[in-house]
């Protein structure tokens, strides 16, 4: 009839997994602000702008890696069949992402930055609205002050 | 055959918490919106029925704002091995789902 009590588990996951774009999309807006400062150095002869150039540089490398990071944990890990069925369009859009965000790491063009921007808008926007999430776009509050996507959340 | 489950853990707030007990039957005329406890990769995982395919079910939790690996993926019928009829918990309260 009845047999022993056996755990079952409600936990969220093993570990637990909370997907969000925006920490991709900050580290888009620092490739693009960091581009900014690249480009404001006016001349790399002296020791100190070339310090603060080589940081830069290195900085601008590492927030394009967490941007394909961050983008490919989303992809490969939450994007299952029934939302690449409703969002057919995310392969090519994480594939051009992963090529934006390469460019960024080699040059220093800032057009490629807004781009990279620009796609994560889209690929925000695709992730919130695979949740039944709206979104709205809204201009940082902070340098380069570019607009990105935001889940129109309701209050607390 | 009945058995008893006891919950840990929060994917599926507000419906159950954990330390939860469990009244669950075998799964028969399983649909959508059931509760239900399957096998996977992870153990015994409870979760609701989202979708159902005839051979595979589509699970999801119903604390929105947490995924799991488990949820938004094709899952065998034959993995879900009880079908929750019944909450209990403490103080004394119970509900059937």
């Amino acid at each position: 009839m009845f047999r022993s009590l056996r755990t079952v588990s409600a936990h969220c996951d093993i570990p637990c997994k909370v997907y969000d774009p925006a920490v991709a999309l900050v580290s888009a807006l620092s490739v693009v602000r960091l581009i900014d400062l690249i480009l404001e150095i006016e001349s790399p002869s002296s020791l100190a702008n070339i310090a603060q150039l080589s940081r830069l540089v290195a900085e601008k490398e590492n927030q394009a890696k967490i941007v394909k990071l961050e983008v490919s944990t989303i992809w490969g890990d939450y994007f299952k069949a029934p939302q690449i069925e409703r969002h057919p369009g995310v392969h090519a859009l994480v594939h051009q992402i992963m090529q934006t965000a390469s460019a960024c790491k080699q040059g220093v063009d800032r057009v490629a930055g807004e781009h990279l921007v620009k796609q994560l808008n889209e690929f925000a926007e695709m992730f919130w609205s695979s949740k039944g999430i709206a979104t709205k776009m809204v201009v940082a509050p902070y340098p380069p002050a570019l607009r990105v996507c935001m889940p129109a959340l309701e209050d607390g | 055959m009945a058995e008893f489950f006891r919950v840990e853990g929060k994917s599926m707030l507000p419906t159950l918490r954990s330390h939860d007990v469990l009244l669950t039957f075998l799964p028969q005329n399983i649909k959508k919106e059931d509760v239900v406890v399957v096998q996977t990769h992870l153990g015994l995982v409870v979760k609701r029925i989202h979708e159902f395919h005839g051979e595979t079910v589509i699970l999801r939790s119903d604390n929105n704002v947490i995924e799991s690996s488990i949820c938004n993926t094709p899952i065998a019928v034959e993995d879900v091995v009880a079908k929750v009829h019944w909450r209990f918990r403490l103080p004394l309260s119970f509900a059937r789902l």
